[in-house]
Parts: structure tokens; C-alpha cells; sequence
């Protein structure tokens, strides 16, 4: 349990850095020159990361035991298992 | 009312597995390829990288839906929590399918208008599936749930 509320931690360190990184990584300069589309797609998907892995700290620190439980528990650590090991 | 919502799960699992299935055309349907050549490689990267995992993350969607429903519908306020996360996901998705993206650059031919019809509708009827989840769930639609 407190892995994973480690875990967690690190998981909230991740979200703030992908907020920190849009500016570090300048973002919107490299995004100037790409069509429209694509600049929208990219923040979008950005977005839905930032939200996948703040569901997973919320998770970690709040409800650590339920990815212990059988069943969904087993589910959702395999998912983020190949999230991360990816 | 938890057998409709069972109902509602599959099929909208058998969707998502549909529209996993789909997206493996977007990027040459879109023009991906051409449209990322002004990226650095490292923007690139980042691309290809997320839209991989917003696709599994669609995969996992699709295979709670189909093989969990049970627990889906258990009425617990985790389920409720999931359910309710996926309903989000789906809203932000919808609500950027209306007033987000610029489809002006996207073809405008028949295959285009109806994919992207299609598509409208299966948001609107997921958010609408994983709402109801999450109303049973909290007890709000009978029997279910935790409240």
C-alpha cells in the first residue's frame, strides 16, 4: 500500500511536469507552423494523458487497496502495467 | 432497467472495438504522415506516442465494458467512479466534435461526412451508456446502488 501511495506521488510529480513541459518543450512554437488540426489534436491528446494518469494518482492516493481487490483491481494494474512499461 | 444498461454495455463495447478497429485507418485517412512533417522529431515522437495510447486506452474501455459489466453494474461506488471517468472522457470528446476541432481541412467527400456522423453518434451514445452507469450505480435509477 504504500508503494503504490508512492506511486501515486510520482504519478502527481508526472502531471505537474506535463503542465510544466508544454512551455519547457515550447509546445506552441513547434505546433506554429502545423496546420490547425493538428495543433488541436496534439493538445487534446496531451490532455487525455494528463487525465489517464491523474485518475491513476487519485487512485494510488486515495484508494490504493482497491488495485489490490480481485477482479477490476487485477484489470486496471495490468493496464497500466503495459501504460508504463511501454 | 439493469438489463437495458447491460445491453447498453455491449454494444457499446462491440463500438469501441469497432472504433479501434477503425482508427487503425485514420492517420492515412487524415494524412498524418504529411501533416507531421513541419514537427520536430521529437514532437513527432510525442504524436505517434499518445495517439498509441489514447487507442489502448479506448482497447481497455472497450474490453471493461464487454467482460466487466457485471461488476459495471454491481452498484459499488468504484464502478461509479469508473464509469464515471469514462463518461468524461467521452463528454470532452463530444463537446471537441462540435466546438473543438477545425474539420474545415478534412475532406469534405461522402465517406468523410458520414464517418464523421457516425462517429458524432457514438459519442453522444456513449456518454450517454457510462452516465446511466454511473446513475445506477449511486442508486439513482432503482436498485443499484451505493447511495
Amino acid at each position: 500500500m504504500i508503494l503504490l501511495r508512492i506511486a501515486g506521488l510520482m504519478c502527481l510529480g508526472l502531471v505537474v511536469a506535463n503542465l510544466v513541459g508544454v512551455k519547457r518543450l515550447k509546445y506552441a512554437v513547434n505546433l506554429e507552423t502545423s496546420e490547425p488540426i493538428v495543433r488541436q489534436i496534439f493538445y487534446v491528446y496531451c490532455g487525455y494523458i494528463v487525465m489517464l494518469i491523474m485518475g491513476l494518482t487519485v487512485l494510488c492516493l486515495g484508494w490504493p487497496e482497491l488495485l489490490l481487490t480481485d477482479g477490476m483491481g487485477r484489470v486496471v494494474c495490468w493496464f497500466f502495467g503495459i501504460f508504463w512499461g511501454s | 432497467m439493469k438489463e437495458l444498461l447491460d445491453l447498453g454495455l455491449q454494444v457499446s463495447g462491440w463500438s469501441l472495438v469497432l472504433l479501434c478497429i477503425g482508427s487503425i485507418w485514420i492517420p492515412k485517412v487524415l494524412g498524418w504522415r504529411e501533416k507531421l512533417v513541419s514537427l520536430t522529431p521529437l514532437m513527432k515522437e510525442l504524436w505517434w506516442t499518445y495517439s498509441l495510447y489514447v487507442w489502448g486506452s479506448h482497447i481497455f474501455f472497450a474490453v471493461m465494458a464487454l467482460a466487466h459489466r457485471d461488476w459495471f453494474l454491481s452498484g459499488s461506488p468504484v464502478a461509479a467512479s469508473l464509469a464515471g471517468f469514462i463518461c468524461l472522457w467521452w463528454s470532452v470528446r463530444l463537446y471537441l466534435q462540435f466546438f473543438g476541432f477545425d474539420f474545415d481541412e478534412v475532406e469534405d467527400g461522402f465517406l468523410h461526412k458520414a464517418a464523421k456522423h457516425i462517429l458524432t453518434l457514438l459519442f453522444i451514445g456513449l456518454v450517454f451508456v457510462f452516465g446511466m452507469t454511473v446513475a445506477w450505480n449511486l442508486g439513482l435509477l432503482g436498485k443499484g446502488g451505493a447511495l
